[in-house]
């Protein structure tokens, strides 16, 4: 289902540049995906500049909000690792994760505007991160006993286990980026769809409620996730 | 319980029945026969797909929320925090849904299996 209006798009179409995606290196880095994720980071960047432009001791304004943000995120990081060391080792991506994700998913309820997260190769690359991260983790604090974790609590058992546990690893790829792009999909084919079966004015707005609540709680959840795995591959084998 | 999956049953066994029966109206073993035998497969199979897992996922949410709400009942204190447990909960099995989803989308619009199919009969398009 192709979006029917596109501001970034537009307007790259008006300097002249590729904007509809394609197979060579610039069609595809400036592909509508890929142009509303440069947007996210963008606001990202700008709202970490608004907030550490000027720094006070009593804070005002963004760099209040974003300091309230960054504790909040802080001390539910530590309730689930326990270990201010371990926290500060995970929080820098993690919390990448939740800001990005979370305007990356408000940016699709804005009309002319589409969420990156509504494509499956945005989430991907923020699984490839997050698993990459957490396995990385398990090899820095277990060496190569990290192998361990993957063998199950009784030696004996561990030729059933194995391959047990390297399914389950391999599930967590594909549930994290899927449950991510499918809520995304959905709730942006839902909208077309109303849009064209029931006008354009009040019908689609309990949907866009949904949404709001939605983009919320997976942008949550990606997160609490992705704690989930680094904490479980950082605590001592089973 | 035992009737209402009876019901079920008897009605999805009728749906395939019927389409099979259309398809052997159809009579010929034509090229577009076969073809038009998986797209009605493929409809078939979404709508069951996204019928079914959230059927299940509805039973799964009903006791996420009820739990929820026992739990509040009982220590009144906890709302805050069981609703937000909750929440992640509900999320967690509404995914299930969407992977059927997903998986109906890919069989409408993407079909791994048609373009095979269209190849072999040689059939364009």
């Amino acid at each position: 289902m192709e979006h029917p209006l596109l501001f970034l798009t537009l307007l790259l179409d008006a300097l002249g540049l590729p904007a509809h995606g394609g197979t060579s290196f610039l069609e595809r880095i400036l592909s509508p995906y890929m142009q509303y994720s440069f947007l996210a980071m963008i606001i990202c960047l700008v709202l970490a500049k608004m907030a550490t432009s000027r720094l006070e001791m009593v804070p005002k304004g963004m760099q209040n909000v974003m300091e309230a943000f960054v504790g909040g995120l802080e001390d539910f990081i530590t309730e689930q690792t326990h270990d201010r060391r371990k926290t500060l080792i995970i929080f820098p991506v993690v919390a990448t994760f939740a800001l990005y994700i979370l305007i990356a998913n408000y940016l699709g309820l804005i009309p002319g505007f589409m969420s990156p997260t509504a494509d499956l190769h945005i989430t991907l690359g923020c699984t490839a991160i997050s698993i990459v991260m957490y396995h990385a983790l398990g090899f820095r604090f277990h060496g190569l006993k990290y192998i361990k974790h993957f063998f199950g609590p009784v030696p004996a058992m561990a030729p059933v286990m194995f391959p047990i546990e390297i399914f389950s690893h391999i599930g967590r790829i594909l549930s994290l980026s899927i449950r991510l792009f499918g809520n995304m999909v959905s709730k942006e084919i839902l909208l077309g769809l109303l849009f064209m079966l029931a006008g354009p004015y009040l019908a689609p707005l309990p949907i866009m409620f949904l949404g709001v609540l939605v983009c919320l709680i997976q942008a949550f959840i990606f997160m609490m996730l992705s704690i989930v795995y680094s904490v479980e591959a950082m605590s001592e084998g089973h | 319980m035992k009737r209402f999956s009876l019901v079920s049953v008897l009605s999805m066994l009728m749906v395939v029945g019927f389409a099979a029966m259309a398809f052997a109206a159809d009579g010929d073993v034509e090229k577009g026969g076969h073809v038009g035998m998986l797209m009605a497969a493929s409809l078939l199979a979404a709508g069951l797909a996204v019928g079914i897992a959230a059927s299940g996922c509805g039973v799964g949410m009903g006791h996420c929320a009820r739990g929820c709400l026992e739990g509040t009942a009982r220590n009144p204190e906890l709302a805050g925090k069981l609703t937000v447990t909750m929440f992640i909960g509900l999320a967690l099995i509404e995914s299930l849904t969407i992977y059927a989803l997903v998986i109906a989308l890919i069989a409408l619009y993407a079909n791994p299996l048609l373009p095979q199919l269209t190849k072999i009969f040689g059939i364009a398009g």
